[in-house]
Order: C-alpha cells, then structure tokens, then sequence
C-alpha cells in the first residue's frame, strides 16, 4: 500500500469504489481476508494501543523523527534545522495529544467515522457476510479504527473544531468590533481610487520613436489645452478603453500593469501628465478625479469584521487548550541515534 | 438662455441618470454600490473549482488547510501546505491575488454530524441514517471501555437535544458558507467575492460526471445535495436543486458546471433525453463547461475529430480517473469523441438542427481543481502541486508531471460582486485562460465596423452594434451586407509584480509575462449533409520560430505582440448552415512549470546530456535503509522526466514539454439560420 499511497490514481479509485459499491451494492468475490485482517492488526504501531501504558504520555519515537526528517528532505533536499525539526515534533505531539481527546469524547462513533471503516472494509474485501453494523464491529475488533489514517485526521480535526467553539457562541459588543477595525484597518479600509483619460502610443507601432513620440504629444495637449474627452484620438487605440470607471490601484494593475498604476495614483488633477509606461508602450494621463482612501464604516463591514473577531477568539481558544495540553501530558522524544547528516544533541 | 439651459440639461444629466439608473443585473443580496462600477464591463478573474481539507479525498491526501485559509491564499496571502509527511511546512503564495472563488468541496463526505439525529433535517430520512437508527441507542461511553460502538451519538458535552447544540454550527457545511460570508467584501471597495458551493461527485464505472454546483448568494439549501442523495443522474440534482433553491422563495439561485469532459469516457456529453425539454433544461442548468483544469485540457485532442496541431496541449494519457500512472499510452481512436468540447459544440448543433434546441451551448470557464486548498494558484513558477502529500515537494510534483497547474475563469462583469459575476456565467460571458492573465474581448455581429481595432471605443461599439462572447448572434438585420464579423481583441498579461494590497510577499516569486503569438477563430457548423466540420483561422499575429525562452533563467525572448486585434469575417459563411464561433488566443512559448521544478534542483531539461549526468550523481544520494523508511526511493527515478522532456510541441500524450504555449479560450456565438428552431 505504500509505494501506492504516492498514486494520485490510487485516491482517485478509493473515491471512486467506494461511491460505486455504496451505490451498487455488489458482492465481492470472497478473497483471502484473514491474513489481510492479521496483517492489518500486526502492523499496528505501538502508541496507538496507548490505554495500558498511561493516556497522558506521548512519546514521539525515533522511526517518527526520521519520517519528519525524511519527508522534509524530499521537500527541500535538505535536513531541518534545530529549530525547524522541534517544530515538527511539536506539531506531531499536538496532533497525538488531540487524537486522545477526540476519543475521550467518543469522537469516534461518529457517522463518518463508522462509514469510513465500512468502506475500507469492503473495499479490501474483508467482508465477512454481515451487514454494514457487523463490517464496523470487525472494523473495531482489528482496530482499523486506531490505524486509519482518515480517521485519525478526522478525530483531530474535529477535536479543533469542537475546542474553537467553545461552549456558547460568541457575540461580540460593538466596542470589541471598533477596537477589531482599528487593529485590521489595512484590511477593511476602502482604497484609494481614482478616474482618469489617457491617450495611449503604442510601442509596439512606434518602436524607436516611442519616446520622442510621446513628449512631443504631451506638448501639444498641454499647449492646445486638448479635452480628455477628444484626445484619445489624437494617439494610438487603446482597446480596453480610453476612460475607464473609477478603479483602484489594483483594479489599474489588472488592465494596465502595476507601475502604470502605481505611478498613476500619484498624479494631480486636471493636467495632462506623463509620460506613464505601462506594459504596452506610453501614456498621457489626464486624472478626472481623485477619491483618497477612507476608512472603514462598521455598517458596511460588520458582517465580515463578526466573523474575523470570532476566528481570532476560536483560535485564541486551541491555542491556550493546547498549551494546556501541553502541561497535562508528558512528551517524550526519542531522537534518531544516527543522523544522516548534521549530529544533533537530544532535545528535552 | 432657456436652450442652453436645455443643452446643458441634455449633454449633462441625461448621461449621469443613465448612469444612476442602476445596474443591468439583478440585486438579489445586500451589497453597496461598488465604486468602480463599470457600465462597459471589466475583466475579472476567478477560481470556479478548487478543494480544501473538508474534502474527503483531499484528506485523504493530508491536506489540512480549510476554506478559511483557501479564501487567504486567494486574495494574495500565504498559507502553508503539506509536504510529503503530512506536516504543513511548503510556503505558499500567489503573485496575484484572484478576484473571485468558489470552493468546491465534495458533498459526499461532509460528514454531518447530526444529520441522521435531527428529526426534520434533509437526509434524516436517506437509507443511510434509516439503517443506524435502527440499532439501539447507545450511551456515550469513555473511550476504552466499550470496544463496539452503536449508532452515533453526539459529543457528550453537547447536551441531549441537539436541536439547541451550540454544536451545529459546527457542521461543514455552515462553516463552508461562515468562511465565504468573511471573505466576501459588500463594502464599495469590492476587493473579492467568495461563493457558496460544493462539488457533486458523480463518478460511474470511473466515467467523470462531476459537477460543481454555485450557489448565486448566501441563500442556499440547508444540506448541499450530493451523489449520495441522486444517484449518478444529473437530472436528478438539476430536479432537487429546483426545488430546494430555485422554487424555494427566498432568492436562492443556482448553477451546475462539468469538468473533465477529458476524463468522462465521453459520457459527461450525452444527451439523455432526445427532446427540446431535455435540451433546454440542460442548457439552462449548464451554461458553462470547465474547458481546462490540473487533470488535464478538454478543448480537444489531436487526432478525435480534429487534426487541430495545438491539440497535443496539456493532454493526458488515459480518459477516465481510474488511470494509473504508469498505463500504456493511449492512443488517439480509444477517447470518445465527446470527452472534448468542440466535438460536443458541434453535436449541439446537430442536435439543435433535429430537436429544435441546443443542450451543449457552453460557455468555457476554468479551474485548478487544487486540493491543496490553493484556489487560483496557476502560476508556473509559483505552484506546489493539486494533490496535498502526493504532490509535495519536487519529487511528488514530478511524479505528476502530467498534470498542469491550473486554470482560470474570467468573466466580463460591471463590478465584482456576487450578482454581477453570476449573472456573467449564465450569459456566457466569460472565457478560460490556462492560467495567466491576458485580456480578451471577443463581440460578433452584422456590419462592425471594418476599422474597429483603430478606433478608441471598441468595446462600447461591440456592445452597441453585436453581441459579446457566449451569446447568440442577433438575427440578420434585412439591409445587412454579407456575411457576420466578428471582433476579437487581446492584450498580453501585463505582469504580476506588485502583487496584493492587503498581504505582504512572504514566498511568492514574480517573473515577466510573455508576448502575444496569435489570435485564432474556431469555427464549427454543420455541412449540407448535416455532418459537423470545424475549422481553424489565424485572424491576428503568427508563429515566429525566433520567440522562445532563455534556457537559464526561462526569460521569455524573442518577438511577440504586446496587444493584438482583428475583424474577421467569415469567408464561407453560408446562411443556412448553423455554426459557432469562438477565439483562441496564443502567448509566446514559456517554460512549463515541470521545468522551473526540475531547475530548482539542479536538473536543467534544456541540455540533457547535462541533466543525466547530474542525475547519476544524485542517485548516489539514496539514503540507507531505516526501519522507519525500508525503501527509500532513488532520486533518479523520481526525477527523470526532467531529462526527457521535449523542446514541444508535444506530439505524444506520453511526452511532456520543457516550454507551453499558455492560452485563452472564448465563450462561442452561436450562428442560427433564420427560421430555424427558437427557444
């Protein structure tokens, strides 16, 4: 399974049988389900079975530290450093400490959970006549429930989930939404925006003369005091349009590209100006108005400003519950005895 | 005094209340005006398709990153993904942010918690939670002292009636609708708007049928309607959909859009019922089709129903998404024919010609379908893989190195926000890129004006005197002379740096934009037999051998256009001949992204000999055997397509190129000879 693990076929073909069997009903040809049920129960890592050897002590052993180094180095052909490698096993040991929780609580006889051991089971052919409650209860019996990776992912983030929430929801007064604003202004405030005309010479028409082109033009706006409106004209066809609406900074930098837009935002009103260069040849701006950025108004962003405050408490929540998980279990980590490269002194 | 006054009425106001009157589409939510309200339309780019960790497959695949944090990367911010372990430590950012997204997560396994426990809750009476309701209740036990478990109960702290269990805001499907609620902006600066959505996941014998469903505002069903609930029968969904949110009242609105036409085995375009009802009921639930996405291109394929030579484009080996990676090619004669939608354009046409109307009238838009919660992240040198741990780090991308990195939806909307660009997509006005930014604008009509790419209104006589793309063309006016032009302009992206307002770069990297090649039409029609033919007119630019990339850096050089423009009439129109039109623009070649990946770790496509060399070396990095990793792969199997690539363009399925030419797709107009079938 772990050569095909790597497939994204493999995950494709797991959704894909397991909605077909669910939707067909099919009987499967009986298949050697013993050892694969032995197997699967061999192949149990010893953590898991946790209970016995005490709920509040997590041990992060040598072969899980190599997995991290291992999957690290195949990102970025390197070794974690000190710092990065701890960060890992933290994340390892938060992950283990939540799984427990999540099963504390009885997490795992959710519908999703049971459904998914079923389809495992069918789909590896461990079918042993029963019914879809009798798959579970072999399910639980070989200890799928303990091993399945889904699962296990499924406990944890639920776990997080159910921690953000706490136990009532949230409501905010409208002093913890102003002090919210304050502190997010960038993120809600209204841009600047501005309107402008221009006359446009096309640099891949002029080629060398672009230059020469645009300053002589310019001079003959500003002397002929030529309107925004029938300047245009007098250049090359720009055809995204000469008077564009109102726009953003952002809004300039999707038509024109972001110098052009950049610069544009700085120009005075009521003169022609330039010449700008966009990321199509010259410019000749003329800036009609221009709205400076606001600040935001709670009205219009109160929903969305609910919202963020409330993911701010939520994940305030896990985290102060995970630093108390942190005090509460015990973290061992057994560091690799030989290192592929850098030696390394045991941490903790 | 009293004229002037009247022309000053006139020439004034009259202008600013047309403007005031409001917009052209309807207002169905609460939104301010947006300040850069644009009557002419503007270009917005979009993510119709993309999975986050509430996706089962994509946890399946170690994704963990949610909506909450997909809607950060796409509006410029990093975020983290899994890297081959399952830990989130891959940096990821994109140059740009997108305007627009959906996500799109599979309704299948949302997993609700107390669908099956609520009396009255949509699913409550599904076969699934009839069957656990039947066993007996059991009580909430610690964990460790009942081994067998019986139906589900809810979480003990939750209370024993869950109708008032502050827990039920904890269901998927809320949270999916809460994370697009804050990331949509309703204020005037209308920064970025999220939809509701989901993915419904048909997938028959391994035969694609999926659709992804949006929802048009905040009012939606209360329970997404999955596969579980219709069967694999997409009438059965267009039917619940109907019901639940069409008829429901409230201004609830909704669409559905396939994908993967190329992995369909042809059975995404069929027609079900051969009848104008069936034909129109498709059409109006389907008004768009995903024409390009990660899995792979559906425009068409060299060799089924075309000899089109830019067909080889991001093509893959096999059509249904059981193919393993290591399966034989594929040959040309085993796809069907409608797995590609200019094949299944051209059977609309038959069909329209016999039913008396069109079911395939589709619009193209595209996707990434990312499941690493990345929506919008096409960019070539900033992509890290669709598939969570399978696809971390360079050896994972390269071990699928078919795949692409995604494309874009854009549509032509007069502000971003949720009723304007949905309002767009059911019109059709929208075209595909494969994932960079060029601006294309495509209007059809009788007697446009034969100058239009010099004049400086080009769109608002496009508007005035045709019609845009995705649209029918207006009948023939009787003084008309000839045959219908059509008006295609494009300007090259104009580049990314400078990046997003809100967000600071933290790992995006910026790179120059490529050239303009050329502009194509598409044409399809049906002959006087009744047979459908297509094809393919150069309208602006060519091919010039001498654009390419710089073999170092990847630097796009060489000649190209910065913008280019045409009006194109029809030579062999004939009027009684329905048919359809649509532009397909091509940039100047740019290095795929397999080949930015294979540079970053020292491989360079661009001399082989090179690469194979510094490929032996790497292969005596394996490193030993551990219990925790027996088998620790050889790099120089994981990395060899990087010496194998083809200068391109790709002639095989199996061959991946060191450069692409990126692209723009259309919507089509629809050409229909006079007197024949109206809707």
């Amino acid at each position: 399974m772990r050569g095909l693990a790597r497939s994204p076929a493999l995950h494709f073909l797991v959704l894909g049988g397991i909605l077909y069997l669910l939707r067909a009903g099919l009987a499967l040809p009986p298949a050697a389900s013993r050892p694969v049920a032995a197997a699967i129960q061999a192949s149990r890592p010893a953590q898991s079975a946790a209970p016995a050897a005490g709920p509040r002590l997590v041990t992060i052993s040598a072969p899980q530290v190599e997995r991290l180094r291992e999957a690290w180095r195949r990102s970025r052909r390197r070794l974690p450093s000190a710092a990065e490698e701890a960060r890992l096993i933290a994340g390892l040991a938060d992950d283990e400490m939540l799984y427990r929780e999540a099963l504390a609580r009885g997490l795992d006889r959710a519908q999703p959970v049971r459904q998914r051991l079923i389809q495992n089971m069918r789909f590896l052919r461990i079918d042993e006549g029963g019914g879809g409650r009798d798959l579970y209860a072999q399910a639980v019996e070989i200890g799928f429930d303990r091993t399945d990776p889904v699962v296990r992912r499924f406990l944890v983030e639920q776990m997080r989930l159910l921690v953000r929430a706490g136990d009532r929801p949230d409501v905010f007064t409208d002093a913890e939404l102003e002090d919210s604003l304050r502190r997010n202004a960038e993120r809600f405030s209204l841009p600047a925006f501005v309107r402008i005309s221009h006359v446009f010479l096309d640099a891949d028409r002029r080629g060398e003369a672009l230059e020469q082109d645009a300053r002589r033009l310019l001079a003959r706006l500003r002397a002929g005091r030529v309107s925004p409106d029938t300047a245009p004209e007098l250049g090359d066809p720009f055809l995204p349009g000469h008077h564009p609406a109102l726009a953003s900074r952002s809004e300039l930098a999707k038509i024109y590209g972001p110098d052009f837009a950049t610069a544009v935002m700085r120009l005075p009103a009521g003169v022609w100006s330039g010449p700008v260069r966009s990321a199509y040849g010259l410019h000749l701006v003329w800036v009609h108005e221009s709205l400076p950025g606001e600040p935001p108004q709670l009205a219009d962003v109160r929903g969305r400003l609910t919202l963020e405050l409330a993911h701010e408490r939520q994940e305030a929540r896990l985290a102060a519950y995970l630093r108390d998980l942190r005090r509460r279990y015990e973290v061992r980590v057994e560091l690799p005895t030989a290192s592929a490269a850098t030696p390394r002194e045991a941490s903790r | 005094m009293k004229a002037v006054a009247g022309w000053i009425f006139v020439l004034v106001f009259l202008p600013l209340m047309a403007a005031a009157q409001g917009p052209p589409f309807k207002k169905t939510e609460q939104h301010a005006p947006c300040r850069d309200y644009d009557p002419l339309r503007k270009p917005l780019f979009g993510e119709t398709h993309s999975h986050t960790a509430y996706s089962f497959d994509a946890v399946s695949i170690g994704t963990v990153d949610r909506p909450r944090d997909a809607y950060r990367y796409a509006q410029g911010g990093a975020v983290y993904v899994v890297d081959a372990a399952g830990n989130p430590t891959i940096c990821a950012q994109q140059p740009r942010p997108v305007d627009f997204a959906v996500i799109t997560d599979h309704a299948e396994f949302f997993g609700e918690l107390h669908i099956c426990t609520t009396k009255g809750a949509p699913g409550y009476d599904s076969p699934q939670c009839a069957l656990f309701r039947k066993s007996p209740a059991a009580t909430s036990k610690p964990w460790g002292n009942d081994a067998i478990a019986d139906p589900p109960t809810p979480p003990a702290f939750c209370g024993p009636d869950n109708g008032n269990c502050h827990a039920q805001s904890l269901s998927l499907w809320q949270d999916i609708q809460d994370a697009a609620e804050e990331a949509y902006d309703r204020s005037p600066a209308c920064r970025f708007t999220s939809f509701v959505g989901y993915e419904w996941t048909a997938m028959p014998d391994n035969a694609n049928l999926h659709r992804n469903v949006i929802f048009r505002n905040a009012k939606v069903p209360k329970l997404p309607i999955s596969n579980f609930d219709t069967g694999n029968d997409p009438r059965v969904l267009w039917t619940r959909l109907q019901k639940e949110c069409l008829d429901a009242g409230d201004g609830c609105d909704v669409l559905t859009i396939p994908h993967n036409g190329n992995l369909s085995k042809g059975q995404l375009y069929v027609v079900q019922e051969n009848t104008a009802a069936y034909a129109r009921l498709r059409s109006f639930w389907e008004p768009l089709s995903e024409i390009h996405q990660g899995k792979g291109n559906s425009e068409c394929r060299t060799g089924v129903g075309t000899d089109d030579p830019e067909c080889g484009f991001e093509q893959l080996k096999a059509q249904d998404l059981g193919f393993a990676t290591t399966g034989t090619a594929t040959t040309g004669e085993r796809f069907a024919r409608n797995a590609f939608l200019r094949n299944v354009l051209k059977e609309g046409l038959a069909k329209e010609a016999k039913l008396g109307a069109n079911p395939f009238k589709l619009g193209f838009v595209g996707g990434t379908d990312s499941h690493n919660a990345t929506p919008g992240g096409t960019d070539e040198v900033n992509f890290v893989g669709l598939h969570g741990t399978t696809s971390a780090g360079p050896e994972g991308l390269l071990n699928q190195v078919a795949f692409n990195a995604g494309a874009l939806a854009v549509v032509w909307a007069e502000e971003n926000s949720r009723d304007a660009i949905f309002e767009a997509m059911r019109r059709r006005e929208t075209y595909a890129t494969s994932g960079t930014r060029p601006i294309v604008r495509f209007f059809a009509g009788w007697d446009l004006p034969r100058d239009l790419c010099g004049k400086t209104d080009f769109a608002r006589v496009g508007y005035e005197q045709g019609v845009p793309m995705g649209a029918d063309l207006k009948p023939r006016p009787a003084g008309a002379s000839g045959s219908p032009r059509f008006a295609v302009m494009a300007m090259k992206d104009p580049g990314s740096e400078g990046g997003s307002d809100a967000f600071a770069n933290v790992c995006t990297v910026h790179h120059a934009a490529a050239k303009l090649q050329r502009i194509e039409i598409v044409k399809g029609w049906l002959d006087a037999q009744g047979v459908p033919q297509e094809k393919v007119v150069t309208v602006a630019g060519g091919a010039d051998a001498a654009a390419g990339v710089d073999p170092v850096t990847c630097a796009p050089v060489g000649p190209g256009h910065n913008s280019l423009c045409s009006v194109w009439e029809d030579p062999e129109w004939n009027p009684a001949q329905p048919a359809f039109y649509y532009a397909r623009v091509l940039e100047n070649p740019t290095c795929r992204w397999s080949t930015y990946t294979c540079k970053q770790i020292g491989l360079d496509p661009f001399d082989r000999e090179k690469c194979v060399q510094q490929l032996a070396k790497f292969s005596r990095e394996v490193p030993p055997a551990t219990p925790a990793v027996p088998n620790p792969q050889s790099p120089s199997e994981l990395f060899k397509p990087c010496c194998t690539m083809v200068p391109g363009p790709v002639v095989r399925p199996t061959e991946i190129p060191r450069v692409a030419q990126q692209r723009a797709w259309t919507s089509p107009v629809w050409y229909r000879p006079q007197g024949g079938g109206r809707e």
